[in-house]
């Protein structure tokens, strides 16, 4: 008997202290929204009010939504259908790609325009690195207001542009390393090249970054990426609805397990699931104090 | 000890669990492998051989009459990233090169106006002009050395010749030194030409045609409606080139004129994004006509209209609020625009009429938080896409009548509350008095206590009971429950007789059984007689 409730106080400690350290330990997978470090995205989710998403099933209409997609995973063809809805009904998308699968994305929509897919480098306006290109040819644009230079990482170039309209460009010695070497070789296509644009679809918009990792932690206080950010979210009116995609982002089994807390914590939180707990909450205790006489 | 190693087989038993959940999750799957690096700890990576190659598109730039976006370009030098013992020496080049391009810029300005005045008939003016050019190109071709200098310079230290010939970096360089050659050609030839008025005028005629190019500051414009852009585009030219000017908004043609004065009105596209805007006019060179750029941002913006409501002073709840109100504009009536009204939980949607007027009535629920001054929201959203949504708020106070109903319920309940609670206060102040003055003061058939009992008297009884007790253990007669104090006296008197105690007896029965609130000098009268009862019990008698 000693022996049961020694394994049952072992057992519900294990879950209790699991569930705390879960909870509370930070996530530092790329692009997560809980991630305080220079590969997260908790910077912009907090200064903007980004609600991280799990699925597109159920996403708002209307102008004042914008949805920010970095697929890092393929999105499925019902994906893209739902995100060409969303457009079509007024929302903005903004997808942010370099290596992904942005253009099955950009097919699923109907525009010509694509991901060139090829890293872009700039062996003279970077941050420190060739692959760290600085954008210093800025075209005025609501996108744009303010921005003199933006910092990328890792990027590639936005071609064909298609109908889109280009707000941001390399510079002319930037180019695209296709032999990956590190430097430009003959042959290789020189810059400008278009690395941000925007355009319209159906009564939404459609913004594209050719880097993935503008947003991040650590790129946001890179040049005016930061004000870029609050330019595109500010094309959902002046109180935007920011959704974060994080069904196709990178996910490591921390950031599933905390998916997993997040949704119980979620089941709980219903009426009848809070009225059932409290309830047992006030019962055990009371059910302890209830003993038998005895003889 | 015990408890310890049960704590202590506890928490290893936890850890263990632990460590086998840790261990036994699942290892993440394979994934396509992410590009980005920590920008701080990113390794230093620049090349500085594409120097040569932005050099030489700023110096194409100076060399084809394109002096300012020449200038440009060398000054956006200033956001490359350089090894630390090269930031000097482009510093230095670039320093060198704004000037180069600043005395070919006012060389061929002076060399135009030397041959106007030449063929206006003034030939002095125009000798004086060409000395003063040719002292200032002296001293460009001195700074030319300089930069040619500086150049070879960054040659070696960037090592460009021991790159592939086939490079693209060399290909540059190789390619500058040729351009930087036509500028010193340009240089010499400007200067040979400014010795007399004859060679100025002929080498002017061989300057290529300058093209002006203007467009007017734009008004901002408004998506949907009708914008017009006017400019100018002028070549000093004797035959006209029969060019065109065109016209792009963000990278769309949407003109096309013949040069001269141009203006054009177009409708804006409806869907057009509030912000700024590039507008672009180009002339494009051809053979010895220069080409010519002219950029303007123009700015949409959208007009939020000023919407008039009109609330009734007061609401009942649960009921119907009417509430009036217009939406105006300066650009056009607000027709058919959806309006949304709320008030705490209650929302509405209605449409203006044509001309933007509405009424709309609120269904306001009986919630019981909606009472007295309340603020009533109304949106506007108009259908033009020239209009900006845009809001306003109004004060009604609310009555609330199942408020009303619960108050008029529920303070009669509280009141009567209130009265039970007053009424079991008292009672606990009596259940306060001390044991023993409960017990002598029990009530008695004859006379029932009272029921109010100060402090003042609580301190009387107290000295009373302490009395009692000196007497009864002087006396030796028991204290009965069911006795009174004028009983207790009258049994007692006879034993011991105390003309203090008889004194106090009737101070206590006025404290304890009547209204009067005894005061600090009765409570001191009754210390003084307890001290002459412990003498009188002490000697038996009084």
């Amino acid at each position: 008997m000693v022996t049961a409730r020694f394994l049952g106080t072992v057992v519900f400690l294990t879950v209790a202290a699991v569930t705390v350290v879960l909870w509370v330990l930070p996530s530092s997978t790329d692009y997560s929204p809980s991630n305080p470090r220079w590969n997260g995205l908790r910077s912009v989710a907090r200064e903007h009010g980004a609600t991280g998403i799990d699925s597109f099933d159920a996403l708002p209409s209307g102008a004042n939504t914008v949805l920010v997609v970095i697929p890092f995973l393929p999105p499925t063809a019902a994906e893209v259908t739902r995100l060409l809805g969303f457009v079509a009904a007024g929302g903005t998308l903004v997808l942010m790609d370099d290596f992904g699968a942005g253009n099955a994305v950009l097919e699923g929509l109907g525009v010509e325009t694509r991901f060139a897919g090829q890293p872009l480098a700039d062996g003279l306006f970077n941050h420190r690195s060739a692959r760290l290109p600085r954008i210093i040819d800025i075209v005025p644009s609501p996108l744009t207001a303010g921005v003199e230079l933006l910092v990328l990482n890792h990027a590639t170039a936005i071609s064909p542009l298609g109908s889109l309209r280009a707000v941001a460009l390399s510079s002319a010695v930037s180019y695209l390393d296709t032999n990956d070497s590190g430097r430009r070789d003959a042959g290789e296509p020189k810059g400008p090249f278009p690395v941000a644009a925007v355009g319209r679809i159906g009564g939404g918009s459609l913004v594209l970054v050719a880097d993935s990792s503008l947003l991040l932690n650590a790129m946001l206080p890179l040049g005016d990426n930061r004000r870029l950010a609050a330019n595109i979210f500010a094309l959902g009116g002046a109180h935007p609805r920011v959704l974060l995609d994080e069904a196709h982002l990178p996910r490591r089994p921390l950031d599933a397990a905390k998916a997993g807390l997040r949704a119980g914590r979620e089941i709980i939180s219903l009426p009848l699931a809070a009225f059932i707990l409290t309830t047992a909450a006030l019962a055990i205790p009371l059910m302890s104090l209830y003993r038998p006489a005895r003889r | 000890m015990r408890r310890i190693f049960r704590l202590c087989g506890l928490l290893a038993g936890v850890f263990i669990l632990s460590g086998c959940v840790v261990v036994g999750a699942p290892p993440p799957p394979e994934r396509p492998r992410l590009r980005h690096e920590d920008p701080a700890t990113v390794a230093m990576d620049t090349d500085p051989a594409e120097l040569f190659a932005w050099y030489l598109d700023s110096a194409r730039l100076l060399s084809a009459w394109r002096f300012r976006e020449g200038r440009l370009s060398v000054q956006r030098l200033k956001l490359a990233t350089l090894p630390p013992e090269m930031e000097f020496l482009v510093g230095d080049l670039g320093r060198l090169l704004l000037k180069e391009g600043s005395i070919l810029e006012a060389a061929d300005g002076w060399l135009r106006d030397a041959a106007h005045l030449i063929a206006a008939g003034r030939p002095e003016e125009a000798r004086r002009l060409l000395a003063q050019m040719s002292a200032y190109l002296r001293r460009g071709e001195v700074l030319f050395d300089d930069v040619a200098e500086a150049m070879e310079d960054l040659a070696r230290r960037t090592r460009i010749r021991e790159l592939p010939a086939d490079s693209p970096q060399r290909q540059a360089y190789e390619e500058l030194l040729r351009v930087a050659a036509r500028v010193r050609a340009l240089l010499t030839a400007s200067r040979t030409a400014a010795i007399d008025t004859s060679s100025a005028a002929a080498f002017a005629g061989l300057l290529p045609i300058d093209t002006r190019l203007e467009i007017d500051e734009p008004v901002p414009a408004y998506p949907g409606r009708r914008l017009t852009i006017r400019g100018r585009a002028v070549e000093q030219a004797p035959i006209p080139s029969g060019r065109a000017v065109r016209l792009w908004l963000d990278g769309v043609l949407i003109g096309r004129f013949p040069l001269g004065p141009f203006s054009m009105s177009l409708d804006l596209p409806p869907a057009t994004l509030p912000g700024a805007h590039a507008l672009i006019a180009r002339v494009e060179a051809r053979g010895r006509y220069l080409g010519a750029e002219a950029r303007r941002t123009l700015t949409v913006t959208r007009l939020a209209p000023a919407v008039r409501l009109q609330t009734p002073a007061y609401g009942i709840a649960p009921g119907l609020l009417t509430l009036r109100g217009e939406a105006t504009s300066q650009l056009s009536l607000v027709g058919d625009g959806t309006i949304a009204a709320r008030l705490g939980p209650a929302a509405r949607e209605t449409s203006t009429d044509r001309e933007g007027r509405f009424i709309l009535g609120l269904a306001v629920p009986p919630n019981l938080n909606l009472v007295g001054l309340e603020t009533v929201a109304v949106d506007v959203r108009p259908r033009e896409p020239w209009h900006a949504p845009a809001g306003t708020l109004g004060r009604v106070f609310i009555i609330n009548l199942v408020s009303l109903f619960l108050a008029s319920f529920v303070l009669p309940v509280l009141g009567a509350v209130y009265v039970l609670w007053r009424s079991m206060g008292v009672r606990a102040g009596e259940a306060t008095l001390p044991a023993d003055v409960v017990t002598v003061l029990a009530p008695s058939g004859a006379e029932p206590p009272r029921l109010k009992v100060s402090p003042a008297a609580n301190t009387v009884a107290q000295i009373y009971v302490e009395a009692q007790r000196l007497i009864a253990r002087a006396s030796g007669i028991a204290i009965e429950p069911d006795m009174t104090m004028r009983e207790f006296l009258a049994r007692s008197q006879p034993v011991v007789r105390s003309a203090a105690f008889e004194e106090l007896t009737l101070l206590a029965e006025r404290a304890v059984y009547s209204a009067h609130r005894p005061g600090q000098t009765v409570n001191r009268r009754a210390a003084g007689l307890l001290e002459r009862i412990r003498e009188d019990a002490a000697h038996g008698h009084g």
